[in-house]
């Protein structure tokens, strides 16, 4: 085939939906062009911990090291990090004109394509602006990332200490999630099953720890993860009804919450707190959609054309993939990107054929 | 064609959720962070909010209109700040109270006070001519106690059509702190203010809100604002007053479905507003106090009137502390929502308000000030009943003290 005739396609977003599509994409012959705002691929996920404990959980966070090095080591597509889209032009029916800023140095490239995947995932809430947990304030609260980032990095000491004393470490599910007080009145669909990982996995390490998960209620579907429950009672984990709403810090550095139990009101102290923070839209989502001719649902997440076509958008051409439409864990985001890659390749190649 | 509700008829979840902030009672997630927020978890070891909700919920909502807590409750709302889904606490305890009312089961007390305002126009039955003599004595004694001060000075003309403002009092002041009352005629002397009060309306408070009495209590904000209208003042201004203030300014249009046509102001915003304009003359940390302020529940979580308070406080005393928490987060003072008023909590009402001591204890102030009679007047008792080392004090009563000083 005449490699200028060869439709390009211009992935905006390096995390896994934009691996995901990119592998996909090569892997059935199309040139792409992932454009990274970061200067590396990964995403979030990069930065995320396998959950394994003596047997896989299926955290999927293994996924994003073999498709970077897919990717990566692909000649159709060509990576650009550290680079922005700076605008989007149509200057034919089937033809995008995308011009790419790289953000250290300023320098402009244009890029040709006949096909644009948005794929530039979510922003974790920022608990901060909920100042009865104390996010930001009280040493010994941080968020579910936060903590995955240290297992990551085996830096867990850094933050509990080298002392050999059992802790009492807690969950809090659904921070920035199911919340209208704060436009976010939706399930963000990952952080049960995480947590519930998590807690599993410190475990493996510190089976004398008491850990706790303070849930609303859990959403743990899909095929496997109803296992992560009983494995969750199975480990000891405590799994309780109820979020506190307010963690006060004592003298000692230690954390002190009140819940309700068997109808009466108890207080419980815990060294550090996790909170599972939610997926919210990324803070320029809106420049994102404008440049694309894009919408945003009421939560500020970008729209697909529909509920069966949750891929294609409203602009013939500009796709979308993982969370940047919405909560995801990483299952669904490369499933999700799966879907999106067959959108494109059938348009394109449905083109094709009409050209010929 | 909306449906009417009939409180006798319809159960009690029926007619919360057709009350504006009410209406998301049913979508209740049972997420328990109201449980931790509330200031009475340990006065009532076995009731929290969200025990209440799922009663009400559940159809045996009768237990709450029956149960003391809905009377310890003070509508403070921190329960509910930052609800994921928007439930108002105090609309739904107020519904409460008002089954109770109906059954003959709200504390005697305060259907007396609301009796009494609806007939006297005040809820300490205080004619116009006793309220005529009450204010001209409070003016003379004032102008002949501060050195400065003519004779004449203080004096006011009530009824005055055409003036800027019109100031309501609460009653707390002209009976047991008229040293308060005075600080108020003064801080408008020293503002030059274009003011008057009125013979017939000087009481800000509306017991009825507290006793869910909807009728009695949209009657006595249009007695306030027929008042305003009369004179013809360009705006209405509440006394440091939590929930009087609160009602006028986000209530009253909507409950009486129009808009008011003039504007309704705290005299704390007031004092902020003439302060940073250089229309009173202070020295800066004129008070050589450490002061700390309690935000008052309706004037900060529910109005957000937070920086007034602050920025006078900065400016006129010689240091300033926060507790922790405040703002929206703040703990109640204990005696709001008709709690002070209510003779049954006298004694508990100081009990359930160890927290909010503790509070005041560590910030190490030797001054407590706050913007609400009702703040003023518990944690004066609170003072008092746990011997705290500190004055308390009403943020104009300082300001006041600070440009005499």
């Amino acid at each position: 085939m005449d490699s200028h005739a060869q439709p390009s396609v211009v992935i905006v977003g390096g995390g896994i939906a934009g691996l995901s599509v990119a592998k996909c994409l090569s892997d059935n012959g199309l040139s792409c062009t992932l454009i990274e705002r970061e200067n590396q691929l990964g995403g979030h996920v990069r930065s995320w911990a396998c959950m394994a404990t003596d047997r896989c959980l299926r955290c999927f966070c293994c996924t994003v090291e073999d498709l970077i090095d897919v990717v990566e080591s692909s000649e159709r597509v060509s990576v650009l990090t550290g680079c922005e889209l700076e605008s989007l032009e149509r200057p034919g029916t089937n033809s995008f004109r995308v011009q790419v800023r790289n953000a250290t140095n300023g320098d402009r490239q244009p890029v040709e394509a006949a096909a644009v995947v948005i794929a530039a995932g979510f922003t974790p809430y920022d608990p901060s602006e909920k100042v009865f947990w104390g996010y930001g304030v009280h040493r010994g609260v941080v968020t579910l990332q936060e903590l995955d980032t240290l297992v990551r990095r085996d830096d867990l000491a850094g933050f509990v200490g080298e002392s050999d004393e059992p802790l009492k470490m807690a969950f809090f599910q659904c921070v920035g999630s199911r919340d209208r007080s704060i436009g976010a009145d939706y399930c963000s669909q990952y952080c049960c099953k995480a947590a519930l990982r998590m807690a599993l996995r410190l475990r493996k390490d510190k089976p004398d720890w008491e850990i706790t998960i303070f849930y609303i209620d859990l959403q743990v579907a899909g095929k496997f993860a109803g296992s992560l429950l009983s494995l969750a009672e199975e480990k000891q984990i405590r799994l309780i009804q109820g979020v506190p709403g307010e963690i006060v810090p004592r003298e000692d550095g230690t954390l002190e919450i009140l819940r309700e139990h068997k109808g009466v009101n108890v207080r419980e102290i815990y060294d550090k707190i996790v909170l599972s923070v939610g997926q919210h839209p990324l803070p320029d989502v809106s420049r994102l959609s404008s440049l694309a001719g894009l919408e945003t649902d009421r939560f500020g997440f970008l729209t697909a054309a529909g509920t069966q076509d949750p891929c294609r958008t409203r602009v013939d051409r500009v796709y979308v993939a993982g969370t940047v439409g919405g909560p995801k864990d990483i299952e669904q985001t490369v499933e999700h990107a799966g879907r999106t890659a067959a959108a494109v390749l059938a348009d394109l190649n449905g083109s094709e054929r009409t050209q010929q | 064609m909306s449906a009417t509700t009939n409180p006798d008829t319809h159960d009690l979840a029926t007619v919360i959720s057709r009350r504006t902030g009410g209406e998301h009672l049913v979508s209740c997630l049972t997420c328990g962070q109201c449980v931790s927020r509330c200031f009475l978890n340990d006065g009532y070891p076995d009731m929290n909010p969200r025990t209440l909700i799922r009663k009400v919920l559940m159809g045996r909502g009768q237990e709450m209109v029956d149960s003391e807590f809905i009377w310890a409750c003070t509508l403070c709302g921190r329960c509910t700040t930052d609800c994921p889904k928007e439930l108002q606490m105090d609309v739904i305890i107020r519904d409460l109270r008002g089954a109770a009312l109906r059954q003959g089961k709200a504390p005697h007390r305060i259907v007396e006070g609301v009796e009494t305002g609806l007939k006297m126009g005040n809820n300490v039955g205080m004619d116009s001519e006793a309220f005529l003599d009450t204010v001209e004595w409070l003016a003379e004694e004032a102008e002949e106690d501060v050195e400065g001060l003519e004779e004449g000075d203080l004096a006011v003309e009530l009824d005055r059509e055409g003036a800027d403002l019109l100031y309501i009092p609460n009653p707390r002041e002209y009976t047991s702190t008229p040293e308060m009352f005075q600080s108020y005629l003064k801080f408008f002397h020293y503002a030059k203010a274009d003011w008057t009060m009125s013979s017939k309306v000087f009481d800000i408070t509306n017991w009825a809100y507290y006793l869910g009495d909807r009728e009695s209590a949209s009657t006595m904000v249009r007695t306030m604002v027929d008042e305003a209208r009369r004179l013809k003042v360009k705006t209405l201004v509440s006394t440091e007053c939590g929930h009087g203030f609160k009602i006028l300014r986000k209530d009253a249009e909507r409950w009486l479905g129009e808009p008011l046509g003039f504007e309704v102001l705290g005299v704390i915003e007031l004092a902020d507003k003439w302060l940073q304009e250089g229309r009173l003359s202070v020295a800066p940390g004129a008070l050589d106090a450490r002061v700390t302020l309690h935000d008052p529940c309706n004037v900060g979580r529910k109005l957000g009137i937070f920086e007034e308070p602050r920025r006078v406080l900065k400016t006129i005393a010689a240091e300033f502390v926060e507790m922790w928490p405040n703002r929206k987060q703040s703990i109640c003072c204990g005696g709001g929502g008709s709690v002070g008023q209510n003779t049954d909590m006298a004694k508990k009402r100081l009990e359930h308000a160890r927290t909010k001591r503790d509070q005041i204890l560590r910030t190490g102030a030797d001054t407590l000030a706050t913007c609400c009679q009702n703040c003023l007047s518990q944690l004066g008792d609170l003072q008092s009943r746990y011997e705290m080392p500190l004055e308390v004090k009403s943020v104009i009563q300082m300001l006041v003290e600070a440009i005499e000083a």
